[in-house]
């Protein structure tokens, strides 16, 4: 049985504004083509997640009985030594972090204007990206044995003293590894600030250089500022890459030594799991892994943001007298204040400063 | 009104996460009884076996070997057919280990026994009740394959035996006699010092991945081990910061200070499968082999290849032994298909039939009293000798894995002198430890 409209006529709907309702259908739409990936991210990436910590309570024996431990697991991987030279390790290549961004970058911005061929560097600059991890680091591995080529070459050109065991010292195995994997991702991140530096209104530039600013002020004070989140992006791409993608280097360049030194948590989770067999050990391992790359992201969002805050609760102390600042430092500040998407175009701000001078 | 809202919400919350833990658990029940495989009547139904291998790619013709021999097999029992998939090794154990995570895969796979085996025991079926009486009674090298828990998990079938192959016009060329220079141990390190003074590489090498070190660990600590030893050993009772392991790997960084290995330069050479290649062309005067097949390549390239024991360390237990055992073993999945047809099948590859088909095709010694065969080729004449001696053994299996990664990424620091040899036995020892 169905209710009779009241008084004969349909019901009627609260009247809602044309945009209102388009707002709501343009939300619906957004939300059911966003399903698919919501369900695939929660398919490939959170239930396998809840199931690694569930497996990280038990003695995990698939095929045989797995008994639950609560948290035994971890108590033994905490008070493992091993564990935490592995954590060490993982700090330490975190360390090429600032060299992983600012080289690329810097390259970007050189690349920018008045460089004849730009594309063609780029496209160099590239092609590692494009090849197997496993088979540059095969050929790395050749590159830098005790009598291979580099060494080779330094002893051929008087050298001698700088030819060392690259991949076999255990002071040394890290720091090289971060070069090769500074080589290995360079070209992406001179693409990917290219891109964003291709994006910044070069009017900025033009009016700063009117106003006799400099390479670097121009560096530090437009260019910077114009792509912050471009940077931010790039920087917790190469955090997530330093916890997740250096496998396939260790894997093939040092096979996690000598001792450990070199071994990652995700080398050494696929030793437990796959050659060793200890699978709760790895679960736990895995556990704590996503743990700490979120701490290291959550870090790399929080100590930008109170850089922001403690910059703008000092800027007045600080900021540079307007009559002696280029009308460029005042755009760019402005750029900043407003933080707006590093890939969207800056429409030239008001030269508050400029104004001022001028 | 919005209290009682608040708990049934709750209610349904809690419900939710206890049918989740239970979903969880109920995924996560395994087997829980151990069964063992006793030799039965295949049953009549048409079956198919799956068998992964890394066996046949070892040999020209292995895959035509192991096609003979699955073709043999359907002769006896019309009713299965098996299907042997060859797979590369160096993924073989992560194919493996993907298998028994996910309780599928093949029927019958090629294993290593010992401590090996006993890392996929929850894939594996215990093996010792599941021999045929002809195959029990005439199969070698079985004891020194039981894992520590007191199951064999494999067949073991083939035999290796590590020997030196010895280049011997390398050796006359450095006015060494073969036989004398190879004599004993102090014999061993004077030739290598001769050689080198010669500008003759000794022994080929290359440690990066480890190999080249694991084998001499094997070749030299098999000879200190006696039989009580060599027992104690694979009940997992000898922890690697055991005295012998110790003055095993002092001898093999003593063979290297003697110049057995050639100088610093030629160390840095990369990895195991490189050393053979330096040895076929003719830059060092001696290379360590496991198999006769390699040994024959080495012969057909270099005409004045032969084989010799490597000579005996001072503290060996034994007057020639060499480190030999079984080639690799077969074990039976879990989660076969035709249990029956499974056990019938690595019988069968362990009994006369088909371990003469390897013989006749692939050149790989049996490992069963009751087929004698006849070496005819030189270097079969030569390597068979060494084979036959009844003292010989292996501790190989008995090496844990996560033991075998440590050797594996420190070898080339031992070697190149930046990781001392207390470092080197203490990583060791600590993967031992933790080895369950």
């Amino acid at each position: 049985m169905t209710s009779a409209p009241p008084s004969g006529g349909t019901r009627r709907r609260p009247r809602r504004s044309s945009t209102s309702l388009d707002r709501s259908r343009f939300l619906g739409t957004g939300l059911f083509l966003l399903l698919p990936v919501v369900i695939l991210e929660v398919a490939l990436f959170f239930v396998p997640l809840v199931y690694i910590f569930f497996r990280s309570t038990f003695d995990w024996q698939p095929g045989g009985v797995s008994t639950f431990i609560g948290i035994d697991n971890y108590t033994a991987l905490f008070a493992d030594p091993e564990f935490w030279e592995v954590v060490g390790n993982q700090l330490f290549y975190l360390l090429g972090l600032p060299l992983w961004v600012i080289a690329p970058l810097v390259v970007a911005y050189l690349l920018r204007e008045n460089v004849a061929k730009a594309g063609l560097f780029r496209s160099i600059y590239f092609l590692p990206a494009v090849m197997s991890p496993a088979i540059v680091g095969l050929v790395f591995r050749s590159l830098l044995s005790g009598d291979g080529p580099v060494n080779s070459f330094l002893n051929n050109i008087g050298l001698g003293a700088f030819a060392m065991p690259w991949l076999t010292d255990a002071a040394l195995v890290k720091p090289v590894i971060i070069i090769l994997v500074l080589w290995a991702g360079f070209g992406t991140g001179v693409l990917i600030f290219s891109s964003a530096f291709a994006a910044v209104d070069q009017s900025q530039f033009e009016a700063a250089r009117l106003d006799g600013a400099g390479f670097w002020r121009e560096f530090w004070d437009i260019a910077i500022p114009n792509i912050r989140s471009t940077i931010v992006l790039w920087t917790m791409f190469q955090v997530i890459s330093i916890f997740l993608f250096m496998f396939a280097w260790i894997y093939v360049l040092t096979g996690g030594g000598p001792g450990l030194s070199s071994t990652t948590m995700d080398y050494a989770i696929y030793q437990n799991f796959m050659r060793f067999g200890y699978f709760g050990t790895a679960a736990a391992q895995s556990v704590v892994l996503v743990v700490m790359i979120l701490l290291v992201m959550s870090l790399t969002v929080v100590i930008p943001a109170l850089a922001r805050f403690v910059t703008s609760r000092v800027r007045p102390a600080v900021s540079v007298p307007a009559a002696a600042a280029p009308a460029s430092v005042a755009a760019a500040n402005t750029a900043t204040d407003t933080a707006a998407g590093a890939l969207a175009p800056q429409t030239r701000a008001a030269p508050r400063a400029a104004g001022d001078a001028s | 009104m919005f209290g009682s809202k608040l708990r049934k919400r709750g209610m349904v919350g809690i419900a939710a996460v206890a049918l989740s833990g239970l979903l969880l658990t109920a995924c996560s029940s395994g087997s829980t009884s151990p069964k063992e495989l006793t030799p039965g009547t295949v049953p009549a139904a048409k079956t198919s076996l799956t068998v992964w291998s890394f066996l046949p790619g070892n040999y020209d013709k292995g895959v035509e070997a192991y096609d003979a021999i699955a073709a043999g097999f359907n002769k006896k029992y019309p009713q299965v057919t098996v299907k042997v998939v060859d797979m590369p090794y160096p993924t073989y154990f992560d194919q493996v280990r993907n298998a028994t995570v996910a309780q599928k895969g093949p029927d019958v796979i090629t294993m290593y026994g010992g401590a090996q085996a006993m890392s996929y025991k929850n894939g594996l079926f215990p093996l010792q009740n599941a021999m045929e009486p002809d195959v029990k009674e005439n199969l070698k090298f079985v004891a020194d394959n039981y894992s520590k828990d007191g199951n064999l998990y494999i067949l073991p079938t083939g035999t290796y035996g590590y020997a030196m192959m010895v280049d011997q016009d390398k050796f006359k060329a450095a006015g060494v006699d073969p036989v004398a220079g190879m004599k004993d141990w102090s014999s061993l390190l004077a030739t290598c010092k001769t050689l080198s003074a010669k500008g003759i590489q000794p022994i080929a090498s290359g440690w990066k991945d480890g190999f080249l070190f694991e084998t001499f660990m094997y070749m030299i600590s098999s000879q200190m081990m006696d039989t009580a030893t060599l027992n104690q050993w694979i009940a997992g009772k000898i922890p690697l910061d055991d005295k012998m392991f110790a003055e095993a790997t002092s001898t093999i960084t003593g063979m290297n200070n003697a110049g057995c290995f050639g100088d610093d330069a030629a160390l840095g050479r990369n990895m195991y499968d490189d050393a053979f290649n330096q040895y076929y062309s003719g830059d060092a005067a001696m290379m360590v082999t496991g198999s006769l097949n390699t040994a024959q390549e080495a012969y057909d390239k270099i005409p004045s290849t032969t084989v010799m024991a490597l000579p005996q360390v001072p503290s060996s237990k034994h007057k020639a032994l060499i480190d030999a055992g079984a080639e690799a073993g077969w074990s039976v999945t879990k989660w076969t298909k035709s249990p029956e047809a499974s056990v019938a099948f690595v019988n069968y590859l362990a009994g006369p039939e088909a371990q003469k088909i390897l013989w006749d095709k692939a050149g790989v010694p049996p490992n069963l009293k009751n087929l004698p065969v006849a070496p005819t080729s030189p270097m079969q004449q030569a390597f068979f000798p060494l084979l036959e001696n009844p003292e010989n053994h292996t501790g190989f299996a008995a090496f844990p894995l996560p033991v075998l990664a440590t050797f594996e990424r420190n070898a080339a620091p031992l070697m190149g002198g930046t990781m001392t040899e207390a470092d080197f036995l203490k990583q060791a020892q600590s993967a031992f430890v933790k080895a369950k």
